[in-house]
């Protein structure tokens, strides 16, 4: 499985760490109360098909990166910097 | 006061030879990390060439001398290897941090260095699509390491804590592609 990174692009799977969803990068607000963050915390999707999940470049240049991936076929469709994807990309 | 004598993270090991191959240890005088300051990369890039003669590298590049180079390390973060440390000046856009014996340095020379690494490292460091003046960083057998394409061959930088190990495993690498080669 190769994935490719914005920063060195494409590169072996082993260099990478999984991290789960992205759901991950929407933090609910401080004030967003105790359901809100239940949810950020506990309740995933579990889908086949097309997910939305982070994974770091651990050996590599360290970057954390959303990746769009098919956890059936495990293609890739897209990848971008999370720093990008949280703060929109330049 | 007693002077005390330093020694290298491979003194005990390196240099060493197979066939065509060598490995020997580069201890540089000094290596700084720099890591710019959000929006600095420009006048981190000024600073460094008004007191070290070297400015920054794009992404998977080196610049500059042995007596100066800068190393991309990974996002936002570059390493200066060579007889000094990074100047003051620089550290007022950029977060420095002395590195010089974090690190344990080879040069990994010869015809058949490339493959070598190749039975050590998933990046394709083959003559045709890594060059002088690139360096990627990535894994050497699980340990995490910087490989940069030298003129000779490769310098190879992984963690002082795995010295030993990463010795052991490129000099394993090394007589094993020698004895193929005398096999062929």
């Amino acid at each position: 499985m190769r994935i490719n990174c914005p920063i060195c692009g494409e590169r072996d799977s082993r260099e990478f760490h999984y991290r789960g969803s992205a759901k991950l990068l929407d933090r609910p607000a401080p004030d967003a109360g105790a359901e809100a963050f239940y949810d950020y915390v506990y309740i995933r999707e579990n889908p086949t098909g097309l997910n939305r999940e982070l994974w770091f470049h651990d050996s590599g240049c360290r970057s954390w990166i959303v990746a769009e991936r098919n956890v059936t076929t495990h293609e890739f469709f897209k990848t971008e910097l999370a720093v990008d994807a949280k703060r929109g990309a330049k | 006061m007693v002077d005390l004598i330093a020694k290298t993270p491979l003194a005990d090991l390196l240099p060493a030879a197979a066939g065509g191959l060598t490995l020997t240890e580069a201890a540089p005088a000094a290596i700084t990390s720099i890591m710019p300051f959000r929006g600095k990369d420009a006048a981190c890039s000024t600073a460094l060439k008004k007191a070290h003669n070297v400015e920054l590298p794009a992404a998977g590049h080196v610049a500059g001398t042995d007596s100066a180079r800068v190393v991309w390390t990974g996002r936002g973060q570059f390493f200066l290897i060579g007889d000094k440390p990074a100047s003051t000046a620089v550290g007022k856009i950029a977060a420095l941090t002395d590195q010089t014996h974090s690190w344990a340095v080879m040069r990994l020379e010869g015809d058949d260095a490339a493959a070598v690494l190749e039975r050590l490292t998933p990046v394709d460091l083959r003559a045709g699509s890594f060059f002088q003046g690139q360096t990627a960083r990535t894994e050497l057998a699980h340990m995490m390491s910087v490989i940069s394409k030298t003129a000779k061959g490769f310098e190879i930088m992984v963690m002082r804590s795995f010295a030993r190990t990463a010795a052991h495993h490129v000099l394993e690498a090394m007589h094993s592609v020698t004895a193929q080669r005398q096999i062929n």
